[in-house]
């Protein structure tokens, strides 16, 4: 579904990504994990050209799209939600979920804010409230909405539970689970919070300064302890 | 002195929706693309230049053929925005501001050195359709029928774009571009597009003005600067890129204006340039300058 790399990316001068070389297949469950600066954003964004200058290939269904403008790139099925999450303040919820209908390929129809809010039951209540007047776990739980309204073929969470509590992350990644499964759908998630990616996925990378250190499964990411170690822990 | 006040109420008005009318576009254009369109009084100057053109071919000196030229001026206009926005306001979208403004006071000299050739150095002076030309005396107030037109022409254009961006989807994702553009693509909205048509719809705003108050002023290259002044001052004080914010500061400033004059008749217009450096200094943001396009 995703092939990507090898791929490079810069910010001015800076070299952020080297290399990278990374796949997600139909239907499965990826996470990236990393410490901060790592990358993650990074590659998020390069995949939808929403930033960093990125060089190598990226093909999206067997089809390159590493030349296509941001907003081309969202209607072929690929639904980034950002990590500081832009919910718009001067609209209501249920508008900024009106909004994101401008993602659907032609033919496809949104999915109304009723049908966002029964795979989200949290956000039924908030959907006339104003953009402006959401607590962070609301506004994530509204962008990950937001991000389904177009029926994407990928959704790319970047760092969803970054400043939610506990509880809150909980919830977050049991719906996300759950949702991936009812629909078939394929995510990207990147994440510092182990936990999480592991309740939503099913195969994950680690990524350090820019370059793909592990690729594996869960279970050979827990056969080797010292990994948490050298690329996650602070 | 101010015992005339209904008609320094009514001279406000019309100041301040004919200023109204060449603000709109700039503050349009500023607010969405956040492009400081220095050569909007150029483009005000050509829409009045062809508004002019039209109506003498006309010759029919009718209220109708005078709105067909200025309609057909901001059509024309449009077209100059098209082209403007492919040729400049795209190459400028990733550059430092400074180039900006070079590159639009460019533009500001083309369209000086366009109308130079084409209609030359000579004054022209255009007249209101006849059936503008007579006056409605009320109690003490004489207010002159291209006045009321005026205030109509000025009052439409804000209503009519408080609706597209308050009242319509279109305007509610023109909201979104103008506060987040980079969260727009990724909704998958083609951004470059609303910005295209956001600059047309900014420059054929620049040459209605231009047809709509040709009437009444000497018609020359220096046309640029006569109403731009304002135009830029009711922008600043009604916050950059607020089209409410300009109406109120249009009204606002038009009673400056009136009244100051009445005032100190000595200095025509002096209390416009104080109201303004007042407002630089209190609230520089200006009055509605929090960021939103209306």
């Amino acid at each position: 579904m995703l092939e990507v790399g090898p791929l490079d990316a810069f910010y001015g001068d800076s070299h952020v990504l080297h290399g990278v070389r990374l796949s997600v297949g139909p239907g499965e469950g990826v996470a990236l994990l990393g410490r901060n600066g790592a990358g993650k954003s990074t590659l998020l964004k390069a995949l939808l050209g929403a930033g960093p200058r990125a060089t190598g290939p990226v093909a999206f269904e067997g089809r390159p799209i590493e030349g296509l403008p941001t907003h081309r790139r969202a209607r072929l099925g690929l639904s980034l939600v950002p990590e500081d999450r832009r919910i718009y303040g001067h609209v209501t919820v249920a508008e900024n979920l009106a909004l994101a209908r401008h993602a659907c390929p032609p033919g496809v129809a949104p999915r109304t804010p009723a049908e966002v809010a029964a795979l989200f039951p949290l956000l039924a209540p908030l959907l006339s409230r104003g953009g402006a007047r959401l607590s962070g776990g609301q506004q994530q739980m509204v962008a990950v909405g937001r991000g389904l309204v177009p029926r994407p073929k990928l959704l790319l969470l970047d760092e969803p539970a970054e400043g939610l509590a506990p509880l809150i992350v909980e919830d977050l990644a049991r719906e996300i689970a759950r949702v991936r499964r009812a629909e078939a759908l394929s995510l990207l998630v990147t994440e510092q919070n182990v936990d999480f990616a592991r309740a939503c996925t099913d195969r994950l990378y680690l990524i350090d300064s820019g370059v793909i250190v592990f690729s594996g499964d869960w279970a050979a990411y827990d056969a080797r302890p010292e990994l948490e170690t050298d690329y996650l822990a602070l | 002195m101010l015992a005339d006040w209904p008609s320094l109420l009514f001279n406000a008005l019309g100041w301040g929706m004919a200023t109204f009318l060449v603000a709109a576009g700039l503050t349009l254009i500023f607010g969405i693309l956040h492009v400081l369109n220095f050569s909007h009084g150029g483009v005000f100057m050509l829409g009045a230049y062809v508004a002019f053109t039209l109506t003498r071919w006309s010759g029919t000196g009718g209220l109708a053929s005078f709105l067909g030229a200025s309609l057909l001026a901001a059509l024309a206009t449009g077209v100059v925005g098209l082209a403007v926005d492919r040729a400049v306001f795209r190459r400028l979208a990733a550059v430092d501001g400074a180039y900006v403004l070079v590159a639009t006071y460019a533009l500001l000299l083309v369209c000086n050195g366009v109308a130079k050739l084409v209609w030359g150095l000579n004054v022209f002076s255009a007249a209101p359709p006849e059936s503008l030309m007579t006056v409605t005396v009320a109690g003490d107030v004489v207010m002159p029928h291209y006045a009321l037109f005026v205030i109509g022409a000025g009052l439409s254009v804000y209503l009519g774009l408080e609706w597209l961006l308050n009242r319509t989807a279109a305007g509610r994702m023109i909201q979104a571009i103008a506060a987040d553009p980079w969260m727009a693509r990724l909704l998958g909205i083609d951004v470059g597009l609303v910005y295209t048509g956001t600059v047309v719809l900014g420059f054929a705003l620049a040459g209605l003005a231009g047809g709509l108050l040709v009437a009444n002023q000497s018609l020359s290259p220096d046309l640029a600067g006569i109403f731009i002044i304002q135009a830029f001052g009711v922008v600043i004080v009604g916050g950059m890129g607020s089209i409410r914010g300009a109406f109120l500061a249009s009204l606002l400033l038009g009673l400056v204006d009136s009244f100051g004059s009445a005032l100190l008749p000595s200095m025509p217009g002096i209390l416009f340039f104080v109201a303004l450096a007042l407002v630089l200094l209190v609230r520089p943001q200006g009055l509605l300058g929090s960021g939103r396009l209306a």
